[in-house]
């Protein structure tokens, strides 16, 4: 591929859409871009589990005509997305990365499927994940464990593994991810790019597979901050075919990027985020180096004691054991032996689940987000670590033929999960590189239905920093 | 955990599932009871918390409580 087309591929879509509007850059030359990178890299990296070649190409000359014609949509016109394998595209199979749905046709379109057709943007394929999204380092014994682009041994993280590694690689500009416990900002973390959780109700479910109903969340994940802004713009608002649907005005989320973080209060939690026996010493300074520069440029930084915030992770994990269960229960009756063990292993645990284990969490979950609202209230943002510890390999987050447990990557979604309990908007951009060049994600958790300025502050980090220019270390 | 432990937790899940029209083989369900004692301290965790004051969340609007309603959301 030419360095040209190499340079195409890892544009952003925020320099990227004035072009395509111009008529400088073709939409037809970045599809065919994705498609030539796809045909090239994926076999490597398995971030995809379908890809529409013809009818992206369709899309893409559809695209290029009606921008030419002075109808250009917006700025993901023309920009070709990937689709976690567990959004509906009518017509095409949903899988959610398991055997038990190999033959699920979607009758119709996922809302937000709906809403990045209505953009113009292309979609051009489903991406890989974790089965049933039930799962944090990324591997999936069925479809195949997506690559991390930085190093083909690790992990990309999950559960939006093949989201996360089709982005990194660039591949696609943007893909859909789902968040329970972390499964859009782990990947991004470890991939080394930008990913949104939105605020719980925010971005519509509909055409949507569930995991856990009360914790699902749906976002973008882009290679910088300001392309998640662009998705949202598309993603967001009410939709009544969606029971947890909000009705909150949807603001233009990329009004606020350029800013900056003077004036901004950014919160430092005293406990657990930062605490030795839970994070690996090559984060924490990543993470601390990054907060350094948001205050060496106006942002004040606001230590926050926090001595309860480790129970968030636990919260998260009875509630979503209970809701998985309940989601899986008919399908579990049917099609057992399609599930991979370790999945099928994790959603029968919770059988004999007493009905009150899941009311008490329930219950945690209000004490614990009163107790973030408060000590957050003086506050814009959190800063912390977006995962506490270093990518591991793939070997070492495979359990062993006939056990349901790996050696490793329980640790994966202590931070995130805290955030899938609160509800509240919470976005992972890298920071920084370890000592074997694995990306480092800084997590900026803010307000509820206050995502520009969580978008504001990674933005404003992104240009300080640098590090999302990084390219991972493959080339088509 | 003991063997006669797990063993005791994967007849509950069998039991379980046989009620819920789900069957489970005895070995998916040692898989599924050592899973399970994997989790046991996130259930004592969430159990030791002072949530006594406090009604469950709303499960369709988990941010309502903390003055963040999106007031008039038929939920």
């Amino acid at each position: 591929m030419s360095v040209d087309r190499e340079a195409l591929a890892f544009e952003s879509i925020h320099d990227l859409a004035p072009k395509i509007k111009d008529g400088s850059v073709s939409p037809v030359e970045i599809t065919e871009t994705a498609l030539e990178r796809i045909a090239a890299l994926d076999p490597q990296l398995n971030a995809f589990l379908d890809v529409w070649h013809e009818e992206s190409l369709d899309l893409a000359a559809q695209a290029e005509r009606e921008i030419a014609q002075g109808n250009y949509r917006g700025p993901m016109h023309g920009i070709p997305v990937g689709l976690k394998d567990l959004v509906d595209v009518a017509g095409k199979t949903t899988t959610g990365g398991s055997k038990v749905l190999q033959s699920n046709v979607a009758a119709a379109n996922a809302t937000i499927t709906d809403r990045l057709n209505h953009a113009g943007a292309i979609n051009i394929g489903k991406t890989n994940l974790v089965e049933f999204a039930f799962g944090s380092a990324g591997v999936n014994p069925y479809t195949g464990d997506a690559h991390n682009p930085w190093d083909m041994d690790k992990i990309t993280g999950g559960s939006s593994s093949g989201s996360g590694a089709a982005v990194s690689a660039g591949l696609v500009y943007a893909a859909i991810g789902s968040d329970t416990g972390g499964s859009i900002r782990m990947p991004a973390s470890l991939c080394g790019i930008a990913g949104l959780k939105p605020t719980y109700g925010r971005v519509p479910r509909t055409g949507v597979l569930d995991l856990c109903w009360s914790c699902d969340h749906v976002g973008p994940m882009t290679r910088r901050t300001a392309d998640c802004a662009h998705m949202m713009n598309v993603l967001a608002g009410h939709d009544p075919q969606d029971i947890a649907s909000s009705t909150q005005p949807v603001p233009d989320f990329a009004a606020d990027l350029e800013k900056g973080v003077d004036g901004l209060r950014i919160g430092v939690p005293e406990h657990y985020f930062f605490d030795p026996d839970v994070v690996d010493p090559e984060v924490d300074a990543a993470v601390k180096a990054a907060i350094a520069l948001l205050e060496r440029n106006g942002a004040e930084i606001v230590s926050i004691p926090m001595d309860w915030v480790s129970q968030g992770r636990s919260i998260n994990v009875v509630i979503t054991l209970a809701e998985a269960t309940a989601v899986h229960e008919k399908l579990l009756a049917e099609h057992a032996d399609d599930y991979t063990p370790a999945v099928r292993s994790r959603i029968q645990s919770a059988m004999a689940m007493p009905a009150v284990d899941y009311v008490r969490a329930q219950r945690a979950r209000r004490w614990f987000s009163e107790k973030m609202a408060e000590a957050t209230k003086d506050v814009d943002v959190l800063a912390t670590p977006s995962v506490p510890v270093l990518t591991h390999t793939i070997a070492e987050c495979t359990p062993p033929p006939g056990e349901a447990i790996a050696d490793k990557g329980a640790e994966i979604p202590l931070f995130t999960s805290i955030f899938d309990v609160t509800g509240e908007p919470s976005l992972s951009v890298v920071c920084g590189f370890d000592s074997s060049e694995m990306p480092i994600g800084l997590m900026i958790t803010g307000h509820a239905f206050d995502e520009s300025t969580v978008l504001r502050v990674g933005h404003a980090y992104e240009e300080l920093a640098g590090w999302h220019n990084r390219r991972p270390p493959i080339t088509a | 955990m003991t063997d006669l432990d797990n063993d005791q937790r994967a007849r509950k899940i069998v039991a379980a599932g046989t009620r819920a029209g789900v069957p489970i083989s005895e070995e998916h369900a040692q898989l599924a009871a050592t899973w399970g004692e994997s989790l046991d301290p996130a259930f004592e965790a969430v159990r030791a918390i002072d949530y006594q004051q406090h009604e469950p969340s709303n499960v369709f609007n988990p941010v309502a409580h903390v003055g963040e309603s999106d007031g008039g959301n038929e939920r």
